[in-house]
């Protein structure tokens, strides 16, 4: 303790020659004369106990480099915090802020958010004390990580102190620049360009959360602020992005279009707008439902993408710092893969998502998106089951023999979901199978949000030991945050997944258990919950619980087959119109209803009851008029002909269906 | 697995028509255990290839299908028939369904049904499972057996036991799987040509019976419609990008280097002194005039939360004052953290009581102080401070509660507590008679106090 005091006192003793040459090591430094601050800076160099010599060295060796020995610049960092028993854990001087922000700085460009923000909520403690100039850069740096990690509330919160203190608090004591300081003093300060200059970066910033977190009116107002200025380009994405969430998608297209291909390049600014515009244009054709399209301008963005981030140099040491973690690869993986799985390219779509997952792998749901794909590689669309012509051909597999002894093999299976197969293939290889879905499912379902939003860290835990930072929590990153609603959304979808992937795995156990909790659930859609019951329903049987899968069978059960969930009073309705109209196989009320009137059926047929199961497949059949009905419906009356004894009737259907097809 | 083409060869040629005419049954018999290794499993494939050729009707003559029973029943010779997995196939025989359900008109036809027997072969059978010894009748060809004169034989040997033992083996079964049927269904063609050669028949067998995935082990239940659940359908999923200026987040020069720290270098100093010592009146309000003149020179001035203390213990006053200016700060949490943990005292009760007075202290934060109050006079040693101590806190909780800063409800169990074991202090007794009277409702809260805290508090 007292050593330290001791470092202080000579710290702070400091010569006038000594603060001519850092006078003038800063002014050169502001003319960007690299190589002159050093000079200066270097005839310091006997302060050797003194930090913010060092750090400041580093700096300029580091500008001198054009940002680009930034692997360097990171292991001097490291050094003169171990010299100096720096750390960050135990910051608590205003004065040693700085290095750590550089550090933090160095981490976001390196795109390891987390660990940023971890060393910036401690520097953001001394947010009050920072001089000014400082302060603005730290606290805008703040706000942007917490984008980069799509917290939306945290970063408006950020913001809203930032308006309060920075831009109507009063200056700071410790400016170097004694003319700012005099300006300052005068009584209503006149809007000075770099006030403006922030305030202006403040305002992009709060659109972006409010984009972010779907509070379209707020944006459309401050996003008409900046579009006074005709050239803003930004502004413009902002107000594309703002048309697209609202619905207007060909609004969206038309200001996109406006804005020049070259208006952001990537060696310049670390970011490229023509990935941007090609990534936004995909993204509008998604949710015009144009799947295909979509995967086209997402490919576009990839390959323009792959080609501005892998040409420049190789070498860590030979890219500037802004061009280091510019690439948008994972995000754009993560936009093509879901567009495949919407293009009914399951296979493709896995392979992309696989990709993303290695980097958001506390997405929830992209967990369950990969789940899909292996769902969809085993099922397209439940269309087929319903598709009477193609289930009649499938009902005999061969004939032999000839003559009296001709001999029809039937199928065994018609359905092809089922897969009680023992290979012993891992669950855990990434590959599209249903065992990989079945693990995607329980890590999209631990991963879920939780109902309550982040619960506040107590205030007193241990005397003299801040909370932890909490480890990034899981979060629908690389896409903006989760409602409530989506989240129950989410949670339904990933339930009637694991339900129907338990289901064909053979594992009835944990299907009844889903699809029990499925339908326990506070908000359901129609066809959640027609597919709650059906898997209860199901699964009860293999469970030989006939009585009770019955009840669940009861046509009245269901009655509409939604795939939204149905409005609730109290949620307030944020209109945002991006998903692509979604076709779910049956379209309408009777086709699930003769579903369930033939699982019916089934379900008699195994109990024995087999007049009652054929009246029932009649009605089922009567309704085949007006909707689809399973095609499994011949074969069953075929079963339950040959199960009564009556094999000529049996034998006429299969001549009647089969051979006139042939 | 099913039979391999050459053992359905060896098993065809044991069931040759000519054959079955010449050879005696138990000659059949033997070459069948012969010419095949036998071990259960393999007993299982050769009887249910010899099961389907029974139901099949591929068998043309009955010679042959006399002989593929008693095939059937010599491979499990010596065993117990109701562990054999064909001892239903001779119920069946024996009896056949339309026996058991007396079903009239059309003839009924079940999936898997096996040839009717005529009446010899009934006997036959009766005899081959009954517990007599059959040397006599394996020694005799089939043709013999099916020709011999039983008379007007009826079955009487009760197997009513082998068949309850059948049924609730059965019963174990969970049904779906007792719903399976053979997948093999004939559809005879009307032809006029009936001679069916040889060559074409065993193709036929063998493509039924043989390889990997043989028809024969086949069978369908009924199924369900399984539907697959729909894509979720989520808004706002795809990355919009924006662009986010990645350059304008850069390094800092650290502008403060070699710049001395002249606006609080009087305060600072003061301050230095301020945690080793009580300042004198004067130097007080120099530090404390400095600190109001500039609002932020407060966070120049070298306090740490660590030195809080230290500040508290000697200079109250001055701690106070700086807490309040630091309200804003982000360090404010660990600052109070500090305070609430350090050692009670006097200084530190005052400081907290002044807080308490001045701005909205987190309950959380005051409850915890009160507890560490309370705990720390129950266990303090000497007698005399320990007096001084709860008379302190007692004084301390009445001001607390009469200026509603505390609700008395949350603590009530544990002051009331330091109440009772403190009772003899007249302090102590007197927040009890507070506490009572609170609680019966007999006094609001704003009722003018029975003790003069401030002064009480100061001596």
């Amino acid at each position: 303790m007292a050593d330290k005091e001791d470092t202080e006192r000579i710290a702070d003793n400091v010569t006038d020659q000594e603060q001519e040459y850092a006078q003038n090591a800063l002014n050169e430094f502001k003319k960007n004369n690299y190589i002159a601050a050093l000079q200066y800076i270097n005839k310091l160099d006997y302060r050797s106990y003194d930090f913010k010599v060092a750090h400041n060295k580093a700096l300029v060796e580091y500008c001198k480099s054009d940002f680009k020995k930034t692997e360097s610049f990171q292991k001097n960092l490291t050094s003169i915090c171990n010299q100096f028993r720096i750390k960050v854990e135990k910051l608590d001087d205003v004065d040693q802020c700085i290095l750590h922000y550089n550090q933090a700085i160095l981490l976001y460009h390196e795109k390891q958010y987390t660990n940023a923000i971890c060393v910036m909520d401690r520097v953001y403690k001394f947010i009050e004390p920072m001089d000014d100039a400082l302060a603005k850069q730290v606290s805008l740096f703040a706000v942007e990580l917490q984008l980069c990690v799509r917290q939306s509330e945290k970063a408006l919160s950020l913001i809203s102190y930032l308006e309060n203190q920075l831009i109507n608090g009063t200056p700071n004591i410790k400016i170097l620049d004694k003319s700012v300081k005099e300006k300052d003093k005068k009584a209503p300060p006149p809007p000075d360009p770099a006030t403006e200059e922030f305030k202006r970066k403040l305002l992009r910033y709060k659109i972006r959360c409010y984009l972010m977190n779907h509070n379209l009116e707020t944006a459309a107002r401050e996003i008409g602020m900046l579009l006074k200025d005709k050239q803003n380009f930004e502004a413009m994405f902002l107000a594309a992005n703002l048309e697209y969430l609202k619905g207007n998608l060909l609004e969206s297209q038309k200001i996109l279009g406006a804005i020049p291909n070259d208006c952001f390049l990537y060696n310049e600014c670390g970011e490229s707008s023509t990935v941007m515009f090609y990534n936004n244009m995909g993204a509008i054709h998604h949710a015009m439902g144009k799947p295909n399209l979509a995967c086209h301008y997402f490919q576009m963005s990839l390959k323009e993408d792959i080609a501005l981030t892998n040409n420049t140099k190789k070498d860590i040491n030979e890219k500037p710092l802004h061009t280091l973690g510019g690439s948008k690869y994972h995000e754009l993986m993560y936009n093509l893969g879901i567009a495949l799985l919407h293009a009914k390219r399951p296979t493709q779509a896995f392979d992309c998502l696989i990709i993303a997952v290695r980097r958001y792998h506390r997405n929830s749901r992209l967990w369950m998106r990969l789940a899909e794909c292996c769902i969809m590689v085993t099922k397209e669309s439940n269309e087929i089951d319903f598709d009477i012509q193609k289930k009649q051909k499938e009902i005999v597999v061969d004939v032999v023999g000839s003559r009296e002894r001709q001999k029809v093999i039937l199928t065994t299976n018609l359905s092809k979901d089922k897969k009680y197969s023992s290979e012993s293939q891992s669950y855990a290889v990434p590959v599209p199978s249903l065992e990989f879905a079945s693990l995607c499912l329980r890590n999209a379902y631990t991963l879920l949000p939780s109902d309550t939003a982040s619960s506040p860290v107590p205030l007193f835990l241990i005397p003299g030991v801040t909370p932890p930072v909490p480890s990034s929590t899981p979060g629908p990153a690389p896409s903006p945050p989760l409602s409530p609603e989506s989240v129950m959304g989410l949670r339904n979808g990933i339930l009637a997944a694991s339900a129907y992937v338990s289901l064909c795995l053979g594992d009835y156990i944990l299907a009844l258990e889903h699809a029990e909790n499925l339908l326990k659930q506070p908000r359901l859609s129609g066809a959640h919950k027609l597919l709650g019951h059906l898997y209860c329903a199901e699964a009860l049987v293999l469970l030989e619980k006939i009585s009770e899968a019955l009840e669940h069978l009861n046509p009245e059960n269901v009655k509409n087959i939604g795939l939204e969930l149905p409005a609730s009073e109290d949620s307030e309705e944020r209109k945002i119109r991006t998903s692509p109209p979604n076709k779910w196989f049956p379209h309408n009320l009777s086709t699930a209803h003769a579903t369930m009137q033939y699982n019916i059926a089934v379900a008699k047929t195994i109990r024995g009851q087999l007049d009652e199961a054929i009246a029932l497949l009649k009605q089922v059949w009567q309704m085949s008029g007006k909707c689809k009905v399973p095609g499994h419906i011949i074969m069953l009356v075929l079963y339950i002909e040959l199960k009564l004894g009556h094999p000529e009737p049996a034998r006429n259907l299969i001549k009647q269906y089969l051979f006139q097809n042939r | 697995m099913a039979l391999t083409v050459e053992q359905c060869d060896i098993l065809l040629d044991i069931l040759d028509e000519v054959k079955v005419r010449t050879h005696t049954l138990e000659g059949l018999s033997n070459e069948l255990h012969k010419k095949f290794e036998l071990s259960d499993y393999f007993k299982g494939e050769v009887g249910t290839c010899l099961v389907m050729l029974l139901q099949q009707d591929l068998l043309k003559e009955p010679e042959q299908k006399l002989v593929a029973i008693t095939l059937l029943y010599e491979l499990y010779r010596g065993e117990s028939l109701a562990n054999t997995p064909f001892a239903n196939v001779f119920i069946h025989l024996l009896r056949p369904p339309e026996h058991q359900s007396n079903v009239g008109a059309p003839k009924l036809e079940y999936p898997g049904q096996l040839p009717r027997l005529s009446l010899p072969e009934k006997h036959f059978l009766t005899q081959l499972l009954s517990d007599v010894p059959k040397d006599a009748i394996l020694k005799k060809t089939a043709a013999q057996i099916i020709n011999s004169d039983v008379g007007n034989f009826q079955p009487n040997i009760d197997f009513s036991l082998i068949e309850l033992l059948l049924a609730e083996k059965q019963s174990e079964l969970p049904q779906t799987c007792r719903t399976g049927i053979p997948v093999i269904l004939s559809l005879p063609e009307k032809t006029n040509s009936y001679s069916a050669d040889t060559q074409e028949y065993e193709v036929l067998v063998k493509k039924i019976a043989t390889g990997e995935n043989a028809y024969i082990n086949k069978v369908y239940r009924p199924e369900f419609v399984t539907l697959a659940p729909p894509l979720l359908t989520s808004h706002d999923e795809l990355v919009w990008l924006n662009p986010t200026n990645p350059k304008e987040h850069t390094v800092a020069y650290d502008v403060t280097m070699c710049v001395p720290d002249t606006a609080g270098q009087e305060a600072r100093q003061l301050m230095n002194k301020a945690y080793k010592s009580a300042l004198s009146l004067q130097q007080q309000q120099q530090l404390l005039s400095e600190l109001e003149n500039d609002s932020k020179l407060v966070y120049h001035i070298g306090l740490t939360p660590s030195k809080l203390p230290e500040l508290v213990e000697n200079n109250p006053l001055i701690a106070i004052e700086v807490l309040l200016k630091l309200m804003q700060s982000k360090q404010i949490t660990e600052y109070f953290s500090v305070l609430v943990n350090m050692e009670m005292s006097l200084h530190s009760m005052e400081v907290v009581n002044r807080l308490t007075t001045t701005v909205d202290l987190p309950t959380e934060f005051v409850h915890l102080y009160i507890s560490n109050c309370i705990s720390t006079c129950e266990t303090i040693k000497d007698r005399y401070m320990q007096n001084r101590l709860v008379r302190l806190v007692c004084v301390f909780l009445q001001s607390l509660i009469r200026n509603k800063i505390i609700n008395v409800q949350e603590l009530f169990i544990e002051v009331q507590a330091f109440c009772i074991e403190f009772s003899r202090i007249r302090e102590a007794a007197a927040l009890f008679r507070l506490l009572k009277q609170l609680e019966s409702g007999e006094i609001g809260l704003v009722s003018s106090p029975t003790i003069s805290t401030k002064g009480k508090l100061e001596g």
